[in-house]
């Protein structure tokens, strides 16, 4: 130990770097283990310590790139394009407050919007006041809301309301659902319309009367929720089979028993198939999707839609042994022709079975 | 005697009017015009249901002459006498039935098939 001091004092490089512990545990390996000439040992060092800076430098670099999770990039680039991308890294921190934000800013623009519309509103008010006797037609027409008809006889209140209730007004034409709001908070009247007068649409009449059938009684409004079938999903297996994969989540939507649909489908595609082990039709031939849907398009009309009502809320039954359809929303009901796969001609080798 | 015979109805037969659609004008019978796939792009187009009374070899000639494929009269033991014709020829078969041949009423054709 005495000797290896000494040889440090006399040979060592007496650079502050060299002084740290790590220099100094690093030669003492690097005497110990592998020589003892002083050039070689100082070359060695010299080769440890760069490769040592430089690992750390590519490490660390490296490291808080992944760390921040922007990219990855490989170390070496990193070490090479050093503040460059640092610098980079900064504006992109930029960016993701500015998308941040972003969210925010459609808010603003409403307040804004209502704070101008608020200011023309207060011009109308003048107005207003001025056609209360127009106001009562209005009102004769508002008359079976029941209960608000007191706050219009107060001009000075309406003024107040009209602020308010200017601009959701148009919002209601295109969004139907406000209404809610309108009647959650407790200031606002219940109808944008109350206290105004103006030459109203035809299309603003319609939509108002649309709107007030579908919150009493939803299925007066005409508004038929669409059963949406969702396209047919099919796959190739190997070159002469179709896989089927959404059989059975149509079947679901359409109410019918898989077997129904499934007989259907064979004798319409004339060909053969079954279900396989994840419920999927397996059908032999190949199809495109398109042919799926045209059959499945037949199917619906002839065995779900109702011919009364065009709802597709019926039910298949089966009395001594003749289908019959009968509608939930109606309670009309019809016979449905059975599925019959007529001729089938045979394809294929003929010396197979006779 | 006489009196009793005017007041006793005629026999009523419930299905004279089934019968007689059914030899007239063939009402619920179906033309069912399928096809079925071959291998490859081949396809197959069968006519089924045509009314008896027709010479179904002379129909085939001249379906085979007016769409230039080759086809058969198929012998079913149920369904009785079927023409096959080689290609995909539902539009073309409907069409000639009901346009150029006037043997079928268009309500009459059902085309199957995707």
């Amino acid at each position: 130990m005495e000797r290896l001091q000494s040889d440090r004092q006399a040979h060592g490089p007496q650079g502050w770097l060299a002084r740290t512990p790590l220099a100094l545990l690093l030669r003492r390996i690097c005497d110990s283990i592998l020589c003892e000439t002083p050039v070689r040992r100082r070359s060695i060092l010299a080769f440890v310590f760069c490769a040592s800076w430089v690992f750390f430098w590519v490490f660390f670099g490296g490291f808080s790139v992944t760390r921040r999770g922007f990219r990855r990039e490989t170390p070496s680039i990193r070490f090479l394009l050093g503040k460059a991308i640092m610098a980079d890294d900064n504006s992109v921190d930029v960016k993701e407050e500015v998308a941040e934000l972003a969210p925010f800013d459609p808010t603003k623009k409403k307040k804004k919007k209502k704070n101008v519309v608020q200011d023309l509103a207060d011009d109308s008010v003048d107005k207003l006041a001025e056609k209360t006797e127009t106001l009562s037609v209005s009102d004769g027409l508002d008359s079976s809301f029941a209960g608000l008809k007191k706050k219009k006889k107060k001009p000075v209140e309406t003024s107040a309301m009209t602020d308010e209730n200017e601009e959701p007004r148009e919002d209601l034409d295109d969004l139907p659902g406000e209404d809610d709001e309108g009647e959650g908070a407790p200031l606002q009247k219940r109808y944008p319309w109350e206290g105004s007068d103006k030459d109203y649409e035809y299309e603003e009449l319609l939509s108002r009367v649309f709107n007030i059938l579908r919150e009493n009684n939803p299925e007066l409004a005409g508004d038929r929720r669409r059963t949406v079938m969702r396209p047919p999903q099919v796959l190739r297996e190997g070159t002469k089979k179709t896989v089927f994969v959404n059989f059975m989540d149509l079947c679901k939507t359409m109410h019918r028993q898989p077997d129904h649909v499934m007989a259907f489908l064979l004798a319409e595609l004339g060909t053969s198939g079954s279900l396989d082990g994840q419920q999927r039709l397996v059908v032999k031939g190949r199809f495109a999707p398109k042919n799926f849907e045209g059959i499945l398009r037949r199917y619906i009309n002839e065995y779900v839609i109702c011919l009364g009502c065009k709802s597709p809320d019926t039910i298949l039954s089966k009395e001594n042994r003749l289908f019959f359809l009968r509608c939930e929303k109606c309670g009309s009901g019809r016979s449905v022709a059975p599925i019959k796969a007529g001729f089938v001609a045979r394809v294929g080798r003929r010396n197979a079975g006779t | 005697m006489s009196e009793l015979d005017v007041q006793v109805p005629t026999t009523f037969d419930p299905f004279a009017d089934a019968k007689a659609e059914d030899s007239g004008a063939g009402s619920k019978e179906y033309v069912h015009i399928r096809v079925q796939q071959r291998n490859g792009r081949k396809s197959l187009t069968t006519v089924q249901g045509l009314k008896k009374e027709f010479s179904y070899n002379k129909i085939l000639k001249d379906l085979k002459k007016e769409f230039c494929c080759n086809g058969t009269v198929v012998q079913d033991p149920e369904l009785g006498q079927v023409i096959q014709l080689q290609g995909d020829q539902r539009k073309n078969v409907s069409t000639f039935l009901v346009q150029q041949a006037g043997i079928v009423k268009k309500e009459r054709i059902k085309i199957h098939g995707f």
